[in-house]
């Protein structure tokens, strides 16, 4: 048990605290998992459908905000995080060398996502491609070996997050 | 069963929280912190459940906490609720490992539920959107 040798309320108050909670808890209660574990190059990718997943995402990301400027403000803050999906996922996965190429910007204009030329349908459209990949994430989430389930589950809690901003 | 107890040791102390933050709020503000706290006695009742029907020991609550910051007004009571929200969810989040079926989906539902509160908090706090890239 993780409180053995801290009383309760001490471990408690540290967990809201925040402070100090390696030290309080000892063993990694706060922590976010075994992140060694994450360093293993499992082959092939078990990550690799959620990483082209989050790709094409941002590919309607950006061709959303390039099509309709109006909603970059809205739309900016939430493909960054996003991107810092990729990078987590090609953290996770062993490093630069496993996952496909990114590059957003690199999606060729003409074969990229089709955006509607009326913002309020457009935003509907990310949306829809938002709780598509949400699903995706719930459903990884769940089948996931230990040692992705929790990046896994940070990217699903992220993207119900990102529904709740786009209405 | 490894991590549920640390997740309901987690819900007691959001729920306490919850109590001593929710005096500052007033309006819709109260309104989100009671149902906040109503959300963290459902999950903490269902780990119970969970708990007893695997013949694991339950941690108690305490009786009150330490808490990071005196909540005098409404700000810092929306500062606290945000940072039990942020916990709370780590603390979910270090149980997805540990556990499979049923009790994962318990863990990312409850992560989910953390990370969205988190978020509305932090909009409450004037920073929009509030999300996070790895809640």
């Amino acid at each position: 048990m993780v409180y053995n040798g801290h009383s309760r309320r001490t471990l408690l108050g540290a967990m809201i605290g925040g402070a100090a909670l390696t030290g309080a808890a000892g063993c990694g209660v706060f922590g976010d998992g075994d992140r060694s574990e994450l360093t293993s190059s499992p082959k092939p990718d078990p990550l690799a459908p959620m990483m082209a997943g989050t790709l094409a995402l941002i590919g309607v990301y950006t061709a959303t905000i390039a099509a309709q400027p109006t909603l970059a403000n809205r739309l900016n803050p939430l493909l960054a995080e996003h991107r810092a999906h990729v990078d987590a996922l090609r953290a996770a996965a062993g490093g630069p060398s496993s996952g496909p190429s990114t590059g957003p910007s690199s999606v060729p204009s003409g074969t990229g996502p089709s955006v509607p030329a009326n913002p309020t349908e457009a935003l509907a459209a990310v949306h829809t491609a938002e709780q598509s990949a949400r699903d995706t994430a719930v459903r990884d989430c769940l089948a996931a070996q230990p040692r992705y389930a929790a990046l896994l589950g940070s990217i699903a809690a992220s993207r119900a997050c990102h529904l709740e901003v786009l209405g | 069963m490894t991590g549920l107890p640390d997740a309901l040791t987690g819900e007691h102390a959001a729920i306490y929280g919850y109590g001593v933050l929710g005096a500052h709020l007033r309006g819709p503000a109260l309104d989100a912190a009671r149902q906040a706290q109503a959300a963290h006695r459902s999950r903490r009742d269902t780990l119970f459940v969970d708990l007893a029907a695997a013949d694991e020991p339950a941690p108690e609550a305490a009786p009150a906490y330490d808490l990071p910051f005196s909540v005098t007004n409404q700000d810092t009571a929306v500062a606290l609720a945000t940072q039990i929200e942020e916990r709370t969810g780590a603390v979910w989040r270090t149980t997805l490992p540990d556990v499979t079926g049923s009790q994962r989906r318990l863990a990312l539902d409850a992560l989910t539920d953390c990370a969205l509160r988190a978020a509305r908090w932090r909009r409450m706090a004037g920073k929009a959107p509030g999300t996070v890239a790895l809640p």
